[in-house]
């Protein structure tokens, strides 16, 4: 009987133990969106701050079941929910979060329907902004950063979630101190086309579309694209048809996105891939199209008085898009805007060296539509490849670009730009090197047609 | 064609390795990478926390875009033709569009050019250097200064010591000034604004960076920062009581995303660490304004918390660098100005700085140095646990303190001589001028300079104030002075 009473005592130990374990783990009152957290004002000796504050304490946080995870699987793991009440002005809304350490910290904005008032808001599911680790900005710097920006219309109140990623830590490296800017926005005009809706205007099949974009906002239906932020977005849609694939073009230096769904509704569909501005110029993607299917076209601006912009659609049979064409860049491997595979992150062009059988015969016999090349590569892979065929009186026969030109011998189709003469050839080979400037592949295929 | 033989370094400037597996879900696209964006370099380049194989660059873009990024180019000459690494750093609101990134692999001891390239154009070259081995013996050249307030000049002592030769420089505190106010007269330039968030503490630092000078210094010099009160609140400590959190935050989060400082990735406040220079000289960072107590809390009295009087004393006794300068905010030295105990510095925790003094002297570790900011004067003293015994001269000084000056704040103006009999501990006193101090140090010698400025011009002079020439083993100064004695 003794030995039993420290046994009893270890078992009580222990149940009071899981006892207060299990009260310390009781998540936070705001773990659900329907006890979402408001922000506060604060006071500084110095000054009246514009900013309001709050905290998030992710130790004891739970995820959110059911929502997505607009950073990958491994993002929101751990959860707690803030809201921004509607403004009776349309406002550029800035959240920013950061934590003791410089853990990844996410976030995700949902723009609620026009004057919500139930408690937990009606859009918890679909965010409509995210930041955070994967999004290719200030989240994956050295040093990171973690905010997120939308422009919302009138009485349009924001749920705020935050999240953190892995095994909790300790409570104070889990907390994170979130900001709030509310920038009032007094003169505002809601531009056509601000909602993703049955009554959002078609996009024209055979002439330009002049999109303004001039007080575009985000709205409950923007999906978000974290590599491809706005402020505002403006949707344009495309019922196909037929099948055939379409290039959809986007001109204007103030649209800075382009975002392509499918579906129904695109919150409730498919994001098919997004471009940003790199340059100016075109941004581009072909996508593939069904007939009646809708899709739908989302130009993003983060220019509250931007210029307008221009939507240009023409089927696009066997063509490709390489890094979100001239004007853009592509910030996704593949997909329809062509986005460089991973690979190409660190390119070793250098390395790269192209030969090939020598090019012969009767000039006719290359008067094709698709020029057949051989050519065989060692060293390293090309990204975004373009091939250049030059010919007499240094002409430009024939050319193809290609998102990459991988190792090893293959036949390499060719756009015929101009017929065929006898005379001397040889074809240029460019990639991107690390600096992402275009080098020549060393090296060349050549010949002599007679 | 580019040389195909570039040396590959290691970057540390971007996590581009990230590829989560994701659905193609709606809106569930991950960015592969970062991308050089759009965005005009107006705030300079800058680099920092040099070490033999390591730095730290730094500049921004201005744009109105959400997100972008730069390529930074590290090459050994000025035409950026050895190219020796690159990085695309990513950027966006988030961080105030600065770039920061972290490059290793390059060489001791050797200078290195830089330039920023966005879509836009690019960032001036800059120039930095990195350290030298551990064990060399190769003689120091380090300036430092404190205390830039923007209204009351300009920054033309950075002008001046942007063109000496250097090895580092220091900044000691207040970089930034976080109270506006109306126009004064005589007032050099206008800054109303109360820095009280995110957005005001980072207006503060691109306003600071509008002046050439600051430009200049931070293209051209690798420089190592500890942050003083006004980054945050004047007298600021967390226990007066301490600000908000956010106001907190937002002044740290402002200052490491405008400096070029490695910021500790488990505790983003700390700043106080070792730096081990060569074998001639150890540098001790430290920070006198978080970790105070003793102000209605309870606890005892402390400047430094007790955690970092730990570290600090276990450092200073394993250091085995002839020199160990302790860089800090606030002067040691008792009534460093005359006119009383300063109770917002080492004055006002007595108990501190005679625990740090009387280890220094049982332990006898020789040749510590402080170097400080705050007070807006130049100064040098001598120090030792007992002021009264140091006064009467029956005990000999445990260390040297350099109050280096203010770049521009104003300063107590006070007769040296009412100084020093006051505070007889007192070497040197002058509260009239603003400049910035510049020192080295070999295995003989530490021989210190203040350089004061004309900062009512942003073209104006720089003359030689003061020299103090400290053997080794003395913990006194031999003085020169170069301007008359007030």
């Amino acid at each position: 009987m003794a030995a039993r009473f420290p046994f009893t005592a270890a078992l009580a130990a222990a149940a009071l133990l899981a006892s207060a374990t299990a009260a310390h783990a009781a998540p936070p009152s705001n773990d659900l969106p329907g006890a979402a957290a408001p922000f506060a004002p604060y006071t500084a000796a110095n000054g009246v701050p514009f900013e309001q504050e709050a905290f998030a304490d992710l130790a004891e946080a739970t995820a959110d079941p059911g929502l997505v995870r607009c950073l990958g699987d491994e993002s929101f793991e751990r959860t707690v929910w803030f809201f921004v009440p509607a403004s009776s002005v349309a406002a550029e809304v800035t959240v920013d979060a950061a934590g003791r350490t410089l853990d990844p910290i996410d976030l995700a904005l949902f723009v609620q329907p026009e004057l919500t008032t139930t408690p937990g808001g009606v859009n918890h599911t679909v965010p409509n902004a995210c930041a955070g680790l994967g999004d290719g900005g200030a989240s994956e710097a050295v040093e990171p950063g973690n905010a997120v920006s939308v422009r919302v219309p009138p009485n349009h109140p924001v749920f705020v979630q935050v999240g953190r990623r892995g095994a909790a830590g300790a409570p104070e490296d889990e907390r994170a101190v979130l900001s709030l800017r509310v920038a009032p926005i007094p003169t505002f005009t809601p531009v056509l086309g601000d909602r993703a809706e049955p009554l959002t205007p078609v996009a024209r099949a055979k002439r330009p579309t002049p999109v303004p974009l001039a007080n575009a906002t985000v709205t409950s239906d923007d999906a978000a694209t974290p590599p491809c932020p706005s402020l505002g977005t403006v949707w344009r849609r495309l019922i196909p048809g037929n099948a055939v694939p379409r290039r959809i073009s986007v001109i204007g230096g103030d649209a800075t996105t382009l975002a392509v769904f499918t579906g129904e509704t695109p919150a409730g569909g498919r994001a098919l891939d997004c471009v940003i501005r790199d340059s100016p110029g075109r941004m581009e993607m072909i996508v593939p199209a069904r007939k009646g299917r809708t899709l739908w076209i989302r130009v993003g601006t983060d220019d509250l008085l931007a210029n307008p912009a221009t939507i240009l659609l023409e089927e696009a049979r066997d063509q490709r898009v390489v890094d979100g064409g001239p004007g853009g860049v592509d910030p996704t491997s593949g997909g329809p805007g062509g986005g460089l595979p991973a690979a190409c992150d660190t390119p070793k062009i250098e390395r790269a060296r192209v030969t090939g059988p020598r090019l012969s015969g009767p000039p006719g016999r290359y008067n094709v539509r698709r020029v057949p090349i051989i050519v065989n590569l060692r060293g390293a892979r090309v990204c975004d490849a373009e091939l250049r065929l030059y010919g007499p009186r240094g002409f430009l026969y024939a050319k193809a670009t290609l998102r990459q030109l991988k190792k090893g011998k293959r036949t390499v189709q060719l756009g015929r730009r101009r017929g065929f003469e006898r005379g001397r050839y040889r074809l240029e080979i460019t990639g991107l090197d690390r600096l992402g400037e275009r080098v020549k592949v060393r090296g060349t295929v050549q010949g002599r047609l007679r | 064609m580019r040389q195909p033989t570039r040396r590959e370094l290691v970057v540390a400037g971007a996590a581009g390795a990230f590829t989560a597996a994701v659905p193609p879900a709606y809106g569930s696209l991950l960015s592969r990478r970062p991308k050089v964006g759009p965005g005009r370099f107006r705030d300079g380049v800058a680099t920092g926390d040099p070490t033999p194989g390591a730095i730290t660059f730094w500049s921004r873009l201005r744009t109105d875009r959400l997100r972008s990024g730069a390529r930074l180019i590290v090459a050994r000459d000025a035409d950026m033709r050895r190219v020796v690494a690159t990085a695309v750093v990513p950027t966006g609101r988030a961080v105030d569009h600065t770039l920061k990134a972290r490059v290793g692999g390059l060489k001791p001891d050797t200078e290195y050019y830089y330039v920023w390239e966005s879509r836009s154009g690019s960032s001036p070259v800059g120039r930095t250097r990195t350290r030298s081995p551990k064990d060399s013996a190769e003689p120091l050249r380090i300036a430092f200064s404190s205390c830039q307030q923007y209204q009351a000049g300009y920054f033309t002592p950075h002008t001046h010591a942007a063109a000496e030769e250097l090895d580092l420089y220091l900044f000691l505190g207040d970089y930034i000034y976080e109270k506006g106010r109306a126009p004064l007269p005589g007032d050099a330039r206008t800054d109303r604004t109360d820095a009280v968030d995110l957005a005001s503490y980072r207006y503060k630092y691109a306003l600071a960076r509008t002046d050439a000078g600051l430009q200049e210094l931070h293209r051209l010099h690798p420089a190592l920062h500890v942050l003083d009160d006004h980054e945050v609140e004047n007298n600021y400590s967390d226990n007066l009581p301490p600000p908000q959190p956010l106001q907190r935050y937002a002044g740290y989060r402002a200052a490491s995303e405008w400096i070029p400082r490695v910021v500790n990735k488990r505790d983003r406040f700390r700043i106080y660490r070792r730096v081990p220079l060569n074998a001639n000289a150890e540098l001790f960072l430290i920070d006198t304004r978080q970790y105070r107590q003793g102000s209605a809390d309870g606890r005892p009295r402390s400047i430094l918390g007790p955690t970092q009087m730990a570290w600090l004393l276990a450092a200073l006794k394993s250091s085995t660098a002839r020199w160990k300068i302790i860089v800090q905010q606030m002067p040691v030295s008792a009534a460093p100005t005359g006119s009383g105990a300063r109770t917002d510095a080492w004055d006002g925790f007595p108990e501190d700085r005679t625990l740090l003094l009387g280890e220094i002297e049982r332990n006898g570790i020789p040749n510590v140095v402080f170097l400080t900011g705050d007070a807006h004067v130049f100064a040098c003293s001598t120090v030792a646990s007992n002021f009264d015994l140091l006064g009467e001269g029956s005990v000999r000084p445990s260390a040297v303190e350099y109050i280096g000056g203010s770049v521009t704040s104003p300063g107590l103006v006070k007769p040296e001589n009412d100084v020093r009999v006051e505070s007889p501990w007192v070497r040197q006193y002058n509260g009239s001028f603003h400049g910035y101090s510049i020192f080295t140090v070999d295995p003989a010698n530490l021989v210190m300079e203040y350089r004061y400025s004309d900062i009512s011009n942003p073209a104006g002079g720089t003359s030689l104030l003061e020299r103090f020439t400290q053997p080794t083993g003395a913990n006194d100064v031999i003085r020169q002075s170069f301007a008359p004695i007030v």
